[in-house]
């Protein structure tokens, strides 16, 4: 049998705000399971703010700071800073955003803090939208998706751009860690927590966090839809240590990325050639990952 | 003229939507954007004026317009100036947090003189505040909140059709005086359903932008007119132009010294207080023999006016001045209302254009406030017992 | 004459959408006015669905519901959120199948297998539209060809006719 490695703690609990299925619920409970009660989460505005408090609960034991949208980055900087002042050798600083706040208005603020070298943990939630205030196209739509603000109808056919890789954004400022985690494989998101966890410097996590209100399926299907985008390429689980690339799930023959889209009411609208472009696409960005991999694995050498 | 540049100026009129709907405010406030020739919004999702991006996004490219949804609001407002100075009717939209950060660049357009209108869906703050609750605090940072002396005009509409109604004027007003205007919703208005009739195209005029009629060698850009509003021109138009917020004289140089700023800054005032007759709009229920008056606008207006009913019932004579403007203060009618000795300021903050009324009324009436921070509309019954109350009171 | 009304449930029933088409009725086809508004806060994201509609013969001065007149319940969840309504107001329409109500209130109330009747045409979605006929009927607030004709309006053509068959189920309920 196998053994269960991750933490029994749970830092967030019942009384929180998430819809069904949430998968950015899933993403706050395993990144606290790794990281201990010790452990200050700084909020800008997203669906997590919502989340965390609803009158009169509050979900996690781990202290909540609130911070503006375009903030996180800055506002992690400051809680740093005072946390070094004060002698507090043992607390985790966690800047958790969504995908609008991070790779949208949140941009300039996290690449200050890479930059800086700020001693925190960044998180990107990515739900690929701006769901607090309901579905419209974030930098991290994919193409092709439904939003409210990228509409299908007449000529308008979803999200004309491409999503926008924060990962290489991220790899550009040489973080000490940098990872892409699932909450549908938590042996793995929980194992890249605890090493990160022990790192210091800027690390960032990109978080696969699944909306079933803002992708349109079936609240019961969360976890099975995050490992059908793994297991398609959609989104591949890796992590950056020192600069070197280490993918973590490899299954053999990538399953076809129409399992993935077809799930989804967001992508309804495609026509096969809209789902070809997509699979070449994910194939391509795929095989790049084993290139850079490879490439390396032979420079440590 | 080119095709294209012509299509900017002149679009293509959309007859598809004239008639009654029944509409909520933010979808109004857009139909009137689009009525007013509007083709160009950026925007960012924030509550409680998400809808009228979402809308846009689906309207604007069907009247082959364009809809860009930005990486914040900081970008949106620069980029309704963008397309504002190269010939586009433009327009954003937000609520506090993200007019917040459109100051800057709105402060920016008042300098340059850049035409284009900002929607204010106020929601109860400060910060994220009551996201999808109303307010009516953020009158005072309209009007304050650019640096340096800045002299504004804001509208606050009552309703969706007026939603409608005041988002067409907000363009004319802003092409008439080339000066951004803002049109200070709130919350309610923004989320409410109601019956909207949109008029056939033409029956609101439209103010169409004034350029310039002299010689390209001879144009400077901020050479004003007898209405100290300088003609402008458009890309394509073929003119030299240089749009700077350094202080500048009239060719559009920059020259940062005393007197230029004195002959600058001082202008884009008076070109606002002396055109008032382009924008003031008020309305006057039940003022005849009114020596009380209720002061309101935007959903508390509604209120207000069930409460001058009700406090007429129980004999007080008492009217209602709405201001459909609320910036610049329409001092003067407020003044020609001779008969009034006492005022109550009702709005959903904790005293700000109440602060301005006091102001006015200095010396010959007496002013109360009616509010909260923010969440909830006062009610009539609250409202009509402040009447009351101050008009037992003696002078 | 204002009537205040609410309909209150879970997100999905279709709550938000019969308020609309009972304001566009009254908005389109008749010279009365409505106002609407619905719950937009933290709480729907629980689950939770409210609207309101403000029928009146005047302008609507305030779009605030305090105190509905009619008061539509598709939930044992609204029930607790309106108890103070549900004794207040005149008219109470209720889900047989989902809302249970006790004593005076109980016997005061029109409770009615909306969702039932809805099942048995097919598709449990149109529950909210044969609610609209029995409120209809039980309200006389609103013409029943202004409402059919807001019914129509409302929903795509392909679901047309099953929503006013809905609808024609729920006032012959």
């Amino acid at each position: 049998m196998a053994k269960l490695t991750i933490p029994a703690q749970e830092l967030m609990y019942g009384g929180h705000a998430a819809c069904p299925g949430c998968g950015a619920a899933l993403a706050m409970r395993l990144l606290l399971k790794g990281l201990g009660p010790r452990t200050i989460v700084s909020l800008p505005a997203c669906c997590w703010t919502v989340i965390a408090t609803p009158y009169p609960t509050t979900a996690l034991r781990v202290n909540i700071l609130d911070n503006p949208f375009e903030a996180t980055g800055a506002s992690i900087s400051g809680l740093r800073a005072a946390v070094d002042v004060l002698g507090l050798k043992d607390v985790h600083i966690v800047g958790f955003a969504g995908d609008g706040g991070t790779a949208d208005i949140g941009l300039q603020a996290l690449s200050g803090m890479l930059e800086r070298r700020t001693n925190a943990i960044y998180v990107m939630y990515d739900n690929e939208a701006y769901m607090n205030t309901g579905i419209q196209r974030s930098g991290e739509t994919p193409w092709g998706a439904w939003t409210t603000t990228t509409p299908v109808r007449g000529s308008l056919h979803g999200k004309p751009e491409a999503k926008k890789d924060m990962m290489g954004i991220v790899l550009a400022h040489h973080p000490v860690y940098a990872a892409t985690v699932n909450p549908s494989f938590p042996e793995d998101f929980d194992r890249k927590v605890e090493r990160a966890r022990d790192l210091v410097g800027p690390r960032f996590f990109h978080i696969f966090a699944p909306c079933p209100p803002g992708w349109r399926f079936d609240s019961a299907q969360t976890i099975a839809l995050g490992r059908l985008a793994t297991d398609t390429g959609v989104f591949p689980l890796y992590e950056v240590v020192d600069g070197r690339l280490h993918i973590t799930r490899k299954t053999g023959e990538l399953k076809p990325v129409a399992e993935y889209l077809t799930a989804q009411g967001r992508f309804r609208h495609l026509t096969q050639e809209d789902v070809e472009q997509i699979q070449t696409q994910v194939r391509t960005d795929w095989e790049r990952l084993l290139k850079r991999e490879r490439e390396d694995l032979s420079l440590a050498h | 003229m080119s095709e294209a540049l012509n299509l900017v100026l002149n679009p293509e009129i959309d007859a598809s939507q004239a008639g009654p709907h029944f509409m909520l405010g933010d979808h109004a406030c857009a139909e009137g954007a689009l009525y007013a020739g509007c083709r160009f919004f950026a925007g960012y999702p924030i509550t409680p004026a998400t809808e009228i991006a979402e809308y846009l996004s689906e309207r604007l490219p069907e009247l082959g317009g364009q809809f860009i949804q930005m990486e914040d609001e900081i970008a949106s407002m620069a980029a309704v100036l963008g397309a504002s100075v190269a010939g586009a009717k433009s327009m954003t939209a937000t609520s506090g947090p993200g007019f917040s950060l459109m100051v800057e660049n709105l402060g920016l357009g008042y300098m340059m003189e850049v035409p284009t209108v900002v929607v204010n869906v106020q929601r109860g703050g400060p910060s994220t505040g009551l996201p999808t609750l109303v307010g009516q605090q953020d009158m005072m940072q309209a009007r304050f909140g650019s640096h340096g002396d800045t002299t504004m005009i804001a509208l606050a509409p009552q309703s969706p059709q007026e939603a409608f109604e005041l988002t067409v004027h907000a363009f004319s007003i802003a092409e008439r005086l080339r000066t951004p205007v803002l049109v200070m919703m709130d919350e309610v208005v923004g989320h409410m359903h109601e019956r909207v009739i949109i008029p056939p195209p033409g029956q609101i005029p439209v103010f169409q932008r004034r350029r310039p009629d002299v010689p390209r060698a001879e144009y400077l850009p901020y050479r004003p007119g007898s209405d100290l509003v300088p003609p402008m021109a458009l890309a394509g138009d073929g003119f030299a132009v240089r749009f700077t917020g350094l202080t500048h004289d009239e060719s559009g140089k920059a020259v940062t010294t005393y007197d230029a700023q004195q002959l600058l800054v001082p202008r884009l005032r008076e070109k606002i207080l002396r055109n008032r007759e382009a924008y003031e709009r008020t309305e006057l229920y039940r003022t005849e023999d009114a020596s009380t008056l209720v002061v309101a606008y935007g959903i508390t207006a509604r209120a207000a006016r069930r409460a001058v009913d009700l406090a007429r019932e129980h004999g007080h004579p008492v009217g209602l001045f709405r201001l459909a403007t609320v910036w610049p203060f329409p001092e003067e009618r407020l003044r020609s209302l001779h008969d009034v000795r006492k005022i109550v300021v009702a709005e959903i903050n904790l005293g700000q254009v109440v602060l301005e009324v006091e102001r006015i009324a200095g010396g010959y009436a007496q002013v109360t406030h009616v509010g909260s921070a923010g969440g909830r509309v006062p009610s009539a019954e609250a409202i009509a017992e402040a009447c009351e109350s101050a008009a037992q009171r003696s002078p | 004459m204002r009537k205040e009304v609410r309909f209150a449930g879970f997100g999905g029933q279709g709550v938000i959408l019969a308020a609309y088409v009972l304001g566009r009725a009254v908005s389109m086809h008749t010279p009365m006015h409505a106002t609407m508004t619905q719950s937009y806060g933290p709480e729907s994201r629980g689950g939770a669905c409210e609207a309101d509609v403000v029928v009146s013969d005047h302008e609507v001065d305030t779009p605030e519901v305090e105190r509905p007149d009619i008061l539509v319940l598709f939930s044992q969840e609204a029930v607790a959120k309106n108890l103070e309504n549900v004794r207040s107001a005149s008219l109470v329409l209720s889900d047989v199948d989902l809302v249970r109500l006790d004593g005076e209130v109980a016997r005061k109330a029109v409770s009615l297998p909306f969702t039932r009747t809805a099942d048995a045409l097919g598709r449990r979605i149109v529950a909210n539209m044969v609610m609209l006929g029995a409120l209809t009927r039980a309200s006389g607030l609103v013409p029943r060809e202004a409402m059919e004709a807001a019914v129509a309006e409302s929903v795509k053509p392909s679901t047309r006719e099953l929503n006013l068959k809905a609808f024609d189920a729920g006032i012959r309920l």
